[in-house]
């Protein structure tokens, strides 16, 4: 276990008539190494969640524990969770103030503190994850760069950090088929690092969500499901309800799921679920 | 979000100063704004303050609001306190404290201005929190639409001032947002104030790079809406003066006379 909540609560705007309780008492767990997606409609409080979990927002009520030892919020510790913990942000390019890539990428590890010599490797490092190692690029602006490249760059801002836990949010947003393609090659490359922690939230159950080995599904405020993509995904009925629409392909399999074919409920591209049907198709033809 | 956000923000209700029409309240306030100069004694402004105390239990205003609406001026009111105390001579003296002295007319004197700040701030905030940013961007633009004839773009300048105060909200949570965004990268916006100054170009830059999008996205939607710069415009709401707005302008206009009249 990781990162561990206990009855987690937050309300915006407390004591006012604006206030919004966005998470009611929230229990989840984190595991180490694992590939989480946190699945829910907009205004059910996934965004909130990540940000307690980053540590830029206080609980009202509850408690966030860290490897078993539970979250004070004193300085010197949210420095190192915010080392450790790397946010990404909805729409993280729209973060970029500096004039050059070199200096975006920088910008985290200076903030704490390293010398010159580790910044510059820890930029080279960052960018070659993220594939935009081109040293033409260092000294571009980064508003140069094209939307996939700025969605990937923001990325390599945050993992400079090397940090063991990357939390994302809505990272495919706004991107075109190739942008998300490189994005889902990228997620799946970190997380196959031993101990490196994936979480992402999405509204949609799309090929990002595919990944996960684990799922969250909050549904205003409240956590309504979790577990593995099995479990998941033979509740559809319900995630369904709460507007978490299943795509087509997947529609499909469950109907031939119910159909009595053998096929195991978890989510499917286009792609696998061909691949399953012909399989499949193959063993019936052949007896 | 900022509790300071709540300084003079709209309240959505139904009381009757809601109800109220903005024009007539632009009016009211003018209106009172000139007795609030013109009372000279204590039992005047006392009288004055408890007719707005009034007005506002009559809103239903939470306390809270009022009072996170009257903390801005604590400084001045401090300050104009230390000023009027210390320098206004006369009278008995009160208070010595060394060189300094506090005299009886300053403390009056001081007293008398403190009252006044709060009620000019009460007034203010009566019209703000019972009026949305819209109905009196309107109710500006009808006592400008005159100066139109002189060329005046008052319908363009009650445009900027609604779209302008229609993105408060929205630029304060984005900048929320932004500070959140670059703590996340391990930015340190805590410290005294030279520190933070030097720290604002992670803020600053993605704010106006932001807010030039949005500006350039809300032009190109308003143009295809047909918005143009000179045109005239109606309005699908046009909004009626009733008799009780009528009622309460006749009181407010008797109110200044009695206190010309009866030199409050």
């Amino acid at each position: 276990m990781l990162i561990c909540t206990k009855k987690l609560s937050y309300t915006y705007m407390p004591g006012t008539s604006f206030k919004v309780e966005a998470l009611r008492e929230i229990d989840l767990s984190i595991d180490r190494g694992s590939f989480t997606v946190l699945l829910g409609p907009s205004g059910s409080g996934k965004s909130t969640l990540l940000q307690l979990l980053g540590g830029l927002l206080r609980p009202t009520e509850g408690a966030i524990f860290i490897d078993g030892r539970r979250l004070q919020y004193r300085r010197r510790e949210l420095r190192e969770l915010r080392r450790r913990v790397g946010l990404v942000f909805q729409e993280p390019e729209r973060q970029f103030f500096c004039e050059t890539l070199y200096d975006e990428i920088a910008f985290a590890p200076r903030n704490f503190a390293l010398p010159p010599g580790t910044v510059k490797e820890r930029v080279e490092q960052a960018l070659q994850q993220v594939g935009l190692d081109d040293p033409a690029l260092l000294q571009r602006s980064p508003f140069q760069l094209s939307a996939g490249q700025q969605r990937l760059a923001a990325i390599a801002a945050v993992l400079a950090m090397q940090p063991r836990l990357l939390l994302l949010d809505e990272p495919t947003a706004g991107l075109d088929q190739a942008g998300q393609r490189k994005l889902f090659a990228l997620l799946q490359q970190l997380n196959r690092r031993p101990g490196f922690t994936v979480v992402v939230v999405t509204h949609r159950l799309d090929r990002v969500a595919s990944l996960a080995d684990y799922y969250l599904v909050l549904d205003r405020g409240g956590l309504l499901m979790e577990g593995s993509p099995g479990e998941i995904f033979s509740r559809a009925e319900e995630l369904h309800r709460c507007g978490l629409s299943l795509p087509p392909v997947m529609l499909l399999m469950h109907e031939l799921i119910a159909a009595g074919l053998p096929f195991s409920p978890v989510l499917y591209s286009i792609e696998e679920a061909r691949r399953e049907i012909n399989a499949w198709r193959k063993k019936v033809a052949r007896p | 979000m900022n509790h300071s956000v709540t300084l003079g923000r709209y309240l959505p209700g139904s009381s009757f100063l809601h109800r109220l029409s903005p024009r007539i309240k632009l009016l009211v306030l003018l209106l009172f704004l000139v007795i609030l100069f013109m009372l000279q004694t204590f039992a005047g402004l006392g009288l004055l303050l408890i007719l707005l105390l009034v007005a506002v239990a009559t809103v239903r205003i939470p306390f809270r609001y009022l009072v996170g609406g009257l903390r801005p001026i604590v400084y001045i009111v401090i300050f104009t306190a230390v000023l009027y105390f210390f320098f206004t001579k006369g009278g008995v003296v009160l208070l010595r404290l060394g060189t300094l002295t506090i005299e009886q007319e300053g403390v009056s004197a001081g007293l008398f201005m403190i009252a006044r700040l709060v009620g000019l701030v009460l007034m203010s905030l009566l019209l703000t929190l019972t009026t949305s940013p819209l109905d009196l961007a309107q109710g500006m633009e009808y006592f400008m639409r005159p100066l139109g004839r002189l060329g005046f773009p008052a319908g363009e300048i009650a445009v900027i001032m609604s779209i302008a105060l229609r993105f408060i909200p929205t630029i304060a949570e984005e900048s929320q947002r932004l500070l959140r965004a670059q703590q996340a990268r391990g930015a340190d916006f805590e410290g005294g104030f030279f520190s933070r100054a030097r720290k604002f170009a992670p803020l600053m830059v993605p704010l106006f790079i932001g807010a030039f999008r949005r500006a350039d996205e809300l032009a190109l939607a308003m143009e295809a809406r047909g918005y143009r710069v000179g045109a005239a415009r109606t309005r699908m709401h046009e909004e009626k003066i009733r008799a009780a707005d009528w009622a309460v302008l006749l009181l407010a206009g008797a109110a200044l006379a009695a206190v010309v009249l009866t030199g409050l």
